[in-house]
C-alpha cells in the first residue's frame, strides 16, 4: 500500500473530478446519432451515393439528352442502323459490335453487313429502328424515376395526412377511415392502377396518379398507429392543454417524431412504383410512344429477346439497380433509426 | 368464431358489391369502345348493342350486371363474341390458381428456411449469402426474373420449357420467377422475428432452464417467429396476382392474367370487369382464411 | 448462522467488449452465499448486479470476457471452466433464476402448464404426463387458485402478479439449491410485490434453498434477506447481516442508499435520491468510484481506492473513513438515528 499521507485524509467533498467530466459524452441529437449509425452501413452509404448521382444524371440529362434526340430515327436507314449491337470500339468480346446469332457458329461484324459508315459507334447498340439505346435508356431512366418519385410524393402527401387525420380525431372518424383502408386494401392494387390506367388513358401524368392511388394505404395506416401512440405523449398533451390547434401539433409535434419511420417508409414505396410503372408498360398502359421508361423499354425488347438481348439488358439492369439501392438504404436507415437493431 | 366469419363474409361481400359498383361505372365513363368500329354499318352496331344489353337505360344494365355478377355471370365478352366471361374465366382460372399456389407454396417454404437459417448464424457466412438473395430477390421484379429465365433456360441451355402450360416441367421457371419475391420477403421477415424471438425474455428464461440451444430453438423461436408470417400471406397473394399477369403472359400461360392483358388493348370491358371482380374476391377469401390460420395457431389472437 | 458456504465467489471480474472500448461491469467481486441463506445484492441500477446474477447463470452476453482468475465455486468445481453441455445440467436444475418482467419472460405461444413442466422433462428426465402432473402441484405450491382449471391457459390469460407466480414456480421445478432472484417484484403493483415476497420466503423456508436477492430498492430487503452486499460501480463496497448494514453502515453510499429509501417515520416527501450520476465503466475512476458524489470523500478517495476495514466478523466496508487517520465524520441525521437503534439493540444483546 502506498505510504499516505495525513493530508492525505482531510474531507474534500463531492468534486466532479477529471474522470467525472469524460463521462458526459456529447450527446447527439437523434439525427446526428442516426447519421453516425448510417455511416457504419457501407452498402447504405454506397447505396444514397449512388441515388444521389442517378438523380443528379437524370437532371442533368434533361441537357445532355432531350426527348427528341431519343425519339428520333431516320425512316429511311432503319436497315442499317437496327438492331446493332454494343460497340464500344476496343476489342472486347461482346463489345465490339460483333454478334453471334444463334445457331452461327463465329461472330458477324454487324456494323460491318449493315454498312454502318465508318466511326459511327453506338455504344449501347440500337433498338429496331434504329435509336440509340444509350439515349434511350436516359431518357427511360428520367421518366421512371419521374413517374416513381412523384407517385412517392403523392403517397406520402395522402398518406400521412389521412394517417395523421384518422389517429388524432379517433373515435368514429378514425373507425370509418379505418374501415376504408381495409376495403381499399383489399382490391388487389393491380386492378386499381389497371382501373385508373384505363381510365386515364396512357401519359405519364396518368401513370403517376394511378400508382399513387395505391401506394399510400400502407403508409397511412402506419401513420395512424405512430399518431395513436405520440397523441398520449406528456409533450402532445402539453401543447394540447395551451391550446395549439391541431395542424401546429401534428406539423411541430407529431410528423416529426414518425419522420424516422416515414422515410423508411418512402424508401420502400419508391422501388414499388418503378415496379408498378414497368407492369403498366408491359400491360399496355404505360407511357405513349415514342417516350421511353425503363418500363417500356422492358416491355418492347422483349419480343426479340433471343437475338438482342442487349436491347433489354441495360434497362432492366438500371431498374434492378435502383430499386436495389433503394431498399438498401431503406434498410440501413432503419436499422439506423432503431437503435436496437444495431446491436453488436 | 363462427360469427366472426359470418361477419366477415358480409364485409366481403359488401366490398365486393362496392368493387363491382365502381367498375361497372368507371366502364361506363371508359372512352373508346369496341364498337366504334367504322366497318359497323348502323343495323349491325345496333343488333350488336342488344346482344350486350347496352341499348337499356343505365340503372336496368347495373341492375342486370349485379343480379348476374351475384349468378357468377359476368355478361359475354366483346373480344370472342358469344364466350360468356365467366366460362372463359371459369377454364383459366384454375391455371392461374395452380400457378399462385406453387409460387406461394415454395416461396414461403424456401422463406422458412432461409429464414431460419440465416437468424441461428446471424452476421456469418450464411447470413450474408441468404441476405444477398433476399435483398435481390426483392428487387429484382418477376417479370424481370421471368425475362431472364426464359433467356437462360429457353435459350442459352434449353432444359426446360419456357411457354405454354399442362406438363409439370412447364410450370417449373414461371413458378420460380414468381416465387423468388415472396420466398425472399418471407426470409427477411422470418429473420428478423427469429431473431427477435432470440434475443427475448422468454428464451432468456427458457435458456436459465437449461434447455440447450436447440431445444430452444425448436420449443419457443420457431413458433414465435412464424406465427407472424401468416401476417404476409395477403399482401404477398396480391403481389403474386400482379406478377402473375406478366409471367403468364412471358410464359404463354392460358391463365385469367394473360387474357386480362390481352383484354386491355381490345377494351374488351366484360372481361376486364369480370377479372376484376374475381381477382378482388380472391384476395379476400386469401385475407380471410389466413386470419382464421392466424386465430388457430395463435393463441393470443381472439377473433371478433 | 452456521458459516457453510454453497457458492464462493472470488475475484470475479466481468469486462463487455463494445465498439466504444472495453466496459468494466465487474470488477473484483466476492462474496460466500451459506446454503439456506438469503443473500440480497442491493445497488442503483447499472451498478452490475444483472450482470453478476448472468455470470452465476453462465447466460452472459456473448461479448463478455471473463479473466483466468475469477472464481465461481459451487460444489467443489469452478463453474467458470464448465462446458455448454455441462451448463446445461446446472441451470434450472442446481442453480435457478427468476426474472424481472413477468409479462415478457413467459413464451406466448406455449400452455403455462408446460412452461413449468419443461425443467421436469429435461433435468429429472419425466414423461410429460408426469411432468405435468408435478407443473399442477407446483402452481397449487405457488398459489395459483383453481390450478386444474389453468393449466392449459396462456400467459396472455394471467394477471402479472399470476404470471410471475408461474415463472417463481419454473424456477422452483427442479428443486435447485440455489435460486437467483433478479429484482422479481420491480415490474409489479406494491400489494403483489409483498404477495410475491411472501411466496419466495415461504418457499425459501419448505425448501431450504440459498436464494441471491436483486433489487435496488433496500425497502424491501429488510423482510427477505439474511444479509446484504451494497454494488457500486462493479464493485462490492460493503456488506454484512441485514441489521448491520439497515443500523451500523459504514459506507456513504450505504448511507445514500438508506437516505433515499422511504421508511415509516419519514415522509414520502423527504426522499433524497444520491446526486450524481454512477461513472463510466469505460474508464471506472482512479480510487474510490464513489469519491465524486461523496459529500464526505477524502482526498486520498481520488487517489488510491480504499481496502475493505473490518467493522464486525460478518461487517465489511470499503471507505477510507475507517481508516484510522481519517477524521470522524457525523454521517446525515436519519444515519445518525439509525446507529442509535444500533447501540440500543447491541446494549440490549450485551
Ligand atoms: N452486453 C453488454 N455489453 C456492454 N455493456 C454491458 C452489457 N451488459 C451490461 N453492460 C453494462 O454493465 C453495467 C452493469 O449492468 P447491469 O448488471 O445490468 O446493472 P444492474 O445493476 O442495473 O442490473 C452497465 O453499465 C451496463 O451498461
Ligand atoms: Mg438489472
Amino acid at each position: 500500500m502506498m505510504a499516505a499521507n495525513t493530508e492525505d485524509f482531510v474531507i474534500v467533498g463531492a468534486q466532479s473530478s477529471d474522470a467525472n467530466e469524460h463521462i458526459a459524452k456529447p450527446a447527439l441529437s437523434f439525427w446526428q446519432d442516426a447519421w453516425r449509425r448510417l455511416k457504419l452501413n457501407k452498402l447504405a452509404v454506397i447505396s444514397m451515393w449512388f441515388l444521389i448521382f442517378i438523380m443528379a444524371f437524370a437532371v442533368v440529362s434533361n441537357i445532355l439528352v432531350p426527348q427528341k434526340a431519343a425519339n428520333s430515327f431516320n425512316s429511311d436507314k432503319v436497315g442499317v442502323y437496327k438492331n446493332l449491337p454494343p460497340n464500344s470500339g476496343l476489342p472486347i468480346p461482346g463489345w465490339d459490335g460483333k454478334i453471334k446469332a444463334p445457331g452461327d457458329n463465329s461472330a458477324t461484324d454487324v456494323y460491318a453487313s449493315q454498312g454502318v459508315p465508318d466511326g459511327k459507334k453506338f455504344i449501347l447498340g440500337t433498338d429496331n429502328i434504329g435509336r440509340s439505346v444509350a439515349k434511350r435508356v436516359i431518357v427511360g431512366l428520367r421518366i421512371s424515376l419521374l413517374v416513381a418519385i412523384v407517385a412517392t410524393l403523392i403517397d406520402l402527401l395522402i398518406g400521412v395526412a389521412y394517417g395523421v387525420f384518422s389517429g388524432w380525431k379517433g373515435g368514429w372518424i378514425d373507425n370509418v377511415m379505418q374501415r376504408i383502408i381495409e376495403i381499399l386494401s383489399s382490391i388487389p392494387n393491380l386492378i386499381i392502377v389497371t382501373m385508373l390506367g384505363l381510365l386515364l388513358g396512357s401519359g405519364v401524368l396518368s401513370i403517376i396518379l394511378a400508382i399513387a392511388m395505391t401506394g399510400w394505404l400502407s403508409m397511412a395506416r402506419q401513420v395512424r398507429n405512430m399518431t395513436l401512440s405520440l397523441k398520449e405523449r406528456d409533450y402532445v398533451l402539453a401543447a394540447k392543454s395551451l391550446g395549439e390547434s391541431s395542424t401546429k401539433i401534428a406539423i411541430k409535434h407529431l410528423i416529426p417524431n414518425m419522420a424516422g419511420t416515414i422515410i423508411v417508409q418512402v424508401m420502400m414505396t419508391v422501388p414499388n412504383a418503378i415496379m408498378f410503372e414497368a407492369v403498366l408498360s408491359a400491360i399496355n398502359l404505360g407511357v405513349k410512344p415514342p417516350t421511353a421508361s425503363l418500363g417500356s423499354l422492358i416491355a418492347d425488347a422483349q419480343a426479340m429477346l433471343q437475338f438482342y438481348p442487349y436491347q433489354i439488358l441495360i434497362p432492366a439492369v438500371m431498374l434492378v439497380l435502383i430499386s436495389l439501392a433503394f431498399i438498401l438504404l431503406g434498410d440501413g436507415l432503419r436499422d439506423a433509426f432503431d437503435p436496437r437493431a444495431s446491436e453488436d | 368464431m363462427w360469427k366472426y366469419i359470418l361477419k366477415r363474409l358480409v364485409l366481403m361481400i359488401f366490398t365486393l358489391f362496392l368493387v363491382i359498383t365502381a367498375t361497372f361505372f368507371l366502364m361506363q365513363i371508359m372512352p373508346g369502345t369496341p364498337f366504334n368500329n367504322p366497318k359497323l354499318t348502323p343495323e349491325a352496331l345496333a343488333q350488336l348493342k342488344t346482344t350486350y344489353g347496352l341499348d337499356l337505360p343505365l340503372w336496368q344494365q347495373y341492375l342486370n350486371y349485379l343480379v348476374g355478377a351475384a349468378h357468377g355471370d359476368f355478361g359475354i365478352s366483346f373480344q370472342y363474341q358469344n364466350q360468356p366471361v365467366s366460362m372463359l374465366i371459369g377454364q383459366r382460372l384454375p391455371v392461374s390458381a395452380q400457378l399462385g399456389a406453387q409460387a406461394l407454396v415454395v416461396g414461403v417454404i424456401v422463406g422458412l428456411f432461409m429464414g431460419a437459417i440465416s437468424a441461428r448464424n446471424k452476421n456469418n457466412k450464411i447470413d450474408g449469402v441468404s441476405g444477398i438473395l433476399s435483398t435481390l430477390g426483392i428487387s429484382v421484379p418477376s417479370f424481370i426474373l421471368g425475362i431472364i429465365l426464359v433467356y437462360l433456360f429457353g435459350f442459352k441451355w434449353p432444359l426446360f420449357p419456357v411457354s405454354g402450360w399442362g406438363t409439370f416441367s412447364q410450370t417449373i421457371l414461371p413458378t420460380l420467377a414468381l416465387a423468388a419475391s415472396p420466398a425472399a420477403v418471407t426470409t427477411r421477415f422470418v429473420r428478423s422475428e427469429m431473431i427477435e424471438s432470440l434475443g427475448s425474455d422468454y428464451v432468456q428464461l427458457a435458456k436459465a432452464k437449461g434447455l440447450s440451444d436447440k431445444e430452444i430453438v425448436n420449443k419457443h423461436a420457431y413458433r414465435n417467429s412464424m406465427i407472424p408470417v401468416l401476417t404476409l400471406i395477403g399482401p404477398m397473394a396480391a403481389a403474386l396476382l400482379t406478377g402473375s399477369t406478366l409471367i403468364e403472359q412471358i410464359f404463354s400461360i392460358p391463365g385469367i392474367g394473360q387474357q386480362f392483358v390481352l383484354s386491355i388493348p381490345s377494351k374488351d370491358f366484360p372481361v376486364i370487369m369480370g377479372t376484376t371482380i374475381v381477382y378482388a374476391a380472391m384476395l379476400m377469401v386469401m385475407i380471410l382464411i389466413t386470419d382464421i390460420l392466424t386465430a388457430i395457431v395463435d393463441p393470443r389472437v381472439r377473433l371478433q | 448462522m452456521l458459516n457453510n458456504p454453497i457458492l464462493k465467489v472470488e475475484n470475479l471480474h466481468v469486462n463487455f467488449n463494445t465498439y466504444a472500448g472495453t466496459v468494466q461491469a465487474i470488477r473484483d467481486v466476492s462474496f460466500d452465499l451459506n446454503k439456506g441463506e438469503t443473500l440480497a445484492i442491493v445497488g442503483e441500477s447499472g451498478s452490475g448486479k444483472s450482470v453478476t446474477t448472468k455470470t452465476l447463470m453462465g447466460l452472459n452476453a456473448k461479448n463478455a470476457a471473463i479473466p483466468d482468475n475469477s472464481r465461481l465455486l459451487f460444489k467443489d468445481r469452478n463453474l467458470l471452466d464448465l462446458t455448454e453441455n455441462e451448463w446445461q445440467s446446472v441451470r434450472g436444475n442446481e442453480i435457478a433464476m427468476i426474472f424481472q418482467d413477468p409479462m415478457t419472460s413467459l413464451d406466448p405461444t406455449m400452455k403455462i402448464g408446460m412452461q413449468i413442466a419443461e425443467p421436469l422433462i429435461k433435468h429429472r428426465q419425466m414423461k410429460k404426463e408426469d411432468a405435468l402432473a408435478r407443473a399442477l402441484e407446483l402452481m397449487k405450491g405457488v398459489g395459483i387458485p383453481n390450478a386444474e382449471e389453468h393449466i392449459n391457459d396462456y400467459p396472455h390469460q394471467w394477471s402479472g402478479g399470476m404470471r410471475q407466480r408461474a415463472v417463481v414456480a419454473i424456477a422452483l421445478a427442479a428443486d435447485p439449491e440455489i435460486l437467483i432472484a433478479d429484482e422479481p417484484t420491480t415490474a409489479l403493483d406494491v400489494t403483489i410485490q409483498a404477495q410475491i415476497l411472501n411466496l419466495m420466503k415461504q418457499l425459501q423456508e419448505e425448501t431450504a434453498s440459498s436464494i441471491i436477492f436483486i433489487t435496488h430498492d433496500l425497502g424491501v430487503v429488510a423482510g427477505m434477506a439474511d444479509r446484504v452486499a451494497v454494488m457500486y460501480a462493479g464493485k462490492i463496497v460493503e456488506y454484512g447481516t441485514v441489521d448491520e448494514i439497515f443500523f451500523n453502515p459504514q459506507h456513504p453510499y450505504t448511507w445514500g442508499l438508506l437516505n433515499s429509501m422511504p421508511t415509516t417515520d419519514t415522509e414520502v416527501g423527504s426522499l433524497e435520491a444520491i446526486p450524481g450520476t454512477p461513472p463510466d465503466l469505460l474508464e471506472p475512476p482512479k480510487g474510490d468510484a464513489f469519491a465524486s458524489r461523496n459529500v464526505y470523500a477524502l482526498a486520498i478517495d481520488s487517489k488510491e481506492e480504499p481496502p475493505f476495514f473490518k467493522v464486525s466478523d460478518t461487517h465489511y466496508a470499503a471507505t477510507w473513513l475507517l481508516d484510522e487517520r481519517a477524521p470522524k465524520v457525523t454521517p446525515p441525521e436519519k444515519i445518525q438515528k439509525r446507529w442509535a437503534h444500533w447501540q440500543e439493540i447491541q446494549g440490549q444483546e450485551a
